[in-house]
């Protein structure tokens, strides 16, 4: 296959995912700087006829990054988005952050900095032995000016911003004795980075792009060209660039797009080698020598996976006594039968289990991961799930991991609280439900010794504030999308007033759920401008305690009328009556879907009794 | 490696590069002629001529590269030097 004539026939017909396939397969034959730039070239006209969503990416770095762009554009594009793509190069970074200028007018959904250490450190660079003590005050000289130009920056635009860890271009004479010497080169790198680290956590939407791990994957001596470096000053082997491309794709896909959810795992040759209904537990080979220890790594991974957020399920062909009797006589196994937030042990279709699970835990299929040894049922899932990403396991069990890596969809650029507490959740909810079946509704609300918090956003919870602005559809009035930058604009505008809900129970902690914005319009009228809700916390009225709690302070501030608005959506029907229920009034004189109620006018909302309320600002 | 060989090659880079049919590319082609090869483009064409056909070229030679003739030489003489 020629694949420069199959990408040009495919972007001349229009044929977005034939291109994406033609444009992957050329640069994996011919990975180098004249196929990409053709890539780029052919791919560009693509994007644009296709009016795929526009993606604004500043690169701002201490070297020439130019050269980045045609490998980026192609990155992104294979990732669904049309690059937009502006570089600031050389020694300007800091200005470009600080002050107001070209990076402003661009106007960037996201940007990454990329410094090189002999460019912004090069006394640790290049001369940390005989620098003496000059050395330590260069470091922080670099971290305060990051922080000040990141401080700076936030003061006009709340823009996703990814920091880069450091890596040194080459070792020098210290090699062989650095770790046993102060002071130790690596050592300081190591602690720049870990600097790096907690500028990211404390500042919202600043990310931290591995730059470091990304060279240390390829290889340091491949990825640098010190010739290239002091010549034109690119520092990065034009070979490469696609590879740097390709990372940052994936991290702004990670802090794009909503992550999956849930991988769903056969057992026989996915979990262990062999079959466990023919071969019993004591006849499959999980841990010990070769294969056995492949198939445990990947055990590993899958529990580190489920601890990150994602939850693990079973769907498997095979008896279910088997698969008990299996994870019972294996205990030393990394995965653990309950780590299994569901199963779906039987002979029936694959993807029925899967839209079964999806059922009981009220998850779209669509934030699937399935991942299975068998090419049939992979196939199988492919055309009955399509939204179901599928991964086929297929080859040495050593490369499973890297494989799920690969595919994406499970990448995150930050684990919220939430995230690392969401798959006990699941298993919370179980019990819930079983719980609900059993009693009445006031019986089963009554019995959860629901707790609800309501107040301002504190600054730890900006990022899972705009997680759920970005992924609630269902209970969402307005389904406006906050991202973290906008937030943080609420947070500062004196009209807006921003309140967040967590909620727990008996059974657990749902944690950050509900979100409510009201803007004033008038010293006499406010309106909500947004009403989100989680769904996973939907069914115990805590959203009606919420709206209560919106009105109360509304009241306190001696406002008589409240607005609120229901813009409907394909997913959002069901709160298309939310207002009227509450005693809100339609009024059609200012548009479909507004409604208003008198404050002074009105009783307060009936509390809900089964709820705890704090307000206290000290409480969780 | 011929010099039929290096010029080919050479021409199939300018029309990735450059987006240029083989028949526009004369020995003539250089930097004054085409408009889009400017110093960021012949950085970008160092890169691609070096992996293409398997070279590394000395920071005096990229400069002395100001033509298409002049690329085919310096290469000629490497490919000769080092076969």
């Amino acid at each position: 296959m020629n694949w420069r004539d199959e990408l040009r026939s495919c972007c001349a017909s229009s044929d977005l995912a034939g291109a994406q396939k033609a444009a992957a397969a050329l640069l994996e034959e011919e990975p180098g700087t004249a196929a990409t730039v053709f890539a780029a070239r052919q791919t560009a006209l693509l994007a644009e006829r296709l009016e795929m969503p526009e993606h604004r990416v500043a690169i701002l770095s201490s070297f020439t990054a130019d050269l980045l762009e045609p490998a980026l554009a192609v990155s992104e594009f294979l990732a669904g988005r049309r690059l937009a793509f502006q570089s600031i190069s050389y020694g300007q970074w800091y200005v470009a952050l600080a002050e107001e200028g070209p990076l402003d007018e661009f106007r960037p959904d996201a940007i990454i900095l990329l410094l090189h250490l002999e460019d912004v450190a090069p006394l640790l660079a290049h001369r940390h032995l005989s620098a003496g003590a000059e050395l330590a005050g260069e470091s922080d000289r670099l971290i305060n000016a990051l922080g000040d130009a990141l401080g700076k920056f936030r003061e006009r635009t709340a823009t996703p911003i990814f920091l880069s860890t450091f890596i040194a271009a080459a070792r020098g004479i210290e090699r062989h004795f650095d770790r046993r010497t102060k002071p130790s080169r690596q050592g300081a790198i190591d602690s720049l980075n870990a600097r790096i680290g907690e500028l990211s956590a404390g500042n919202p939407g600043v990310y931290v792009f591995d730059y470091a791990g990304c060279v240390t994957d390829a290889g340091r001596s491949q990825w640098f060209d010190p010739v290239k470096a002091h010549h034109v000053g690119m520092a990065v082997a034009a070979p490469m660039l696609p590879r740097l491309a390709h990372e940052v794709s994936e991290a702004l896909t990670a802090l794009r797009e909503p992550r999956r959810k849930l991988v769903a795992v056969d057992l026989d040759n996915t979990l262990w080698q062999g079959i466990v209904g023919e071969d019993g537990p004591e006849g499959i080979a999980v841990g010990g020598d070769y294969p056995g220890n492949a198939f445990s790594d990947f055990q590993a991974f899958l529990a580190n996976l489920r601890a990150s957020g994602v939850a693990l399920v079973v769907v498997s062909k095979n008896n279910l006594a088997d698969a008990e009797e299996a994870f019972q006589q294996l205990p030393n196994m990394p995965l653990k039968w309950q780590d299994f937030t569901a199963h779906r042990v039987n002979w029936l279709d694959k993807s029925l289990n899967l839209r079964d699970i999806a059922d009981t835990l009220s998850l779209g299929t669509g934030s699937f991961v399935f991942a299975d040894d068998s090419p049939l049922e992979c196939d199988l899932v492919r055309s009955c799930l399509p939204e179901v990403t599928v991964i086929h396991l297929d080859g040495a069990p050593s490369l499973f991991a890297q494989k799920m890596l690969a595919v994406g969809g499970l990448h995150a650029v930050a684990l919220t609280e939430e995230d690392r507490g969401r798959v006990e959740s699941y298993a919370a909810d179980r019990v819930r439900t079983e719980l609900a079946g059993s009693s009445t509704p006031e019986e089963f609300l009554g019995s959860l010794d629901l707790t609800l918090t309501v107040r301002p956003p504190r600054d730890g919870e900006i990022e899972r504030i705009a997680q759920l602005f970005g992924k609630t559809n269902q209970f969402n009035l307005t389904t406006k999308r906050y991202d973290v930058a906008t937030i943080e604009n609420l947070r500062s505008d004196p009209t807006a007033r921003l309140l967040i809900a967590r909620l727990r129970d008996r059974y657990g902690d749902y944690g950050l759920i509900g979100a409510a914005v009201t803007i004033g319009r008038d010293a006499l009228t406010r309106e909500i401008d947004s009403l989100i809700f989680s769904c996973r916390a939907l069914g115990r009225r805590a959203e009606d305690a919420l709206l209560g709690e919106v009105e109360k302070d509304t009241r306190a501030e001696g406002v008589r009328l409240l607005i609120g608005r229901y813009l409907p959506t394909k997913k959002n029907t069901q709160v298309a009556e939310f207002y009227p229920d509450h005693g809100y009034l339609a009024n059609r004189c200012k548009g479909d879907g507004v409604f208003e109620k008198d404050l002074d006018n009105a009783p307060p909302l009936s509390t809900c009794g089964h709820i705890t309320i704090l307000r206290d600002s000290d409480s969780s | 490696m011929t010099r039929d060989e290096i010029d080919q090659i050479i021409r199939e880079i300018f029309g990735d590069l450059f987006d240029l049919p083989p028949n526009l590319i004369t020995s003539q082609t250089s930097p004054d002629t085409l408009l889009e090869w400017d110093s960021l483009a012949h950085v970008r064409l160092i890169a691609a001529i070096e992996e293409q056909i398997g070279v590394t070229i000395s920071a005096d030679h990229q400069v002395e590269m100001l033509n298409v003739e002049l690329i085919g030489d310096i290469l000629y003489d490497l490919k000769s030097q080092s076969a």
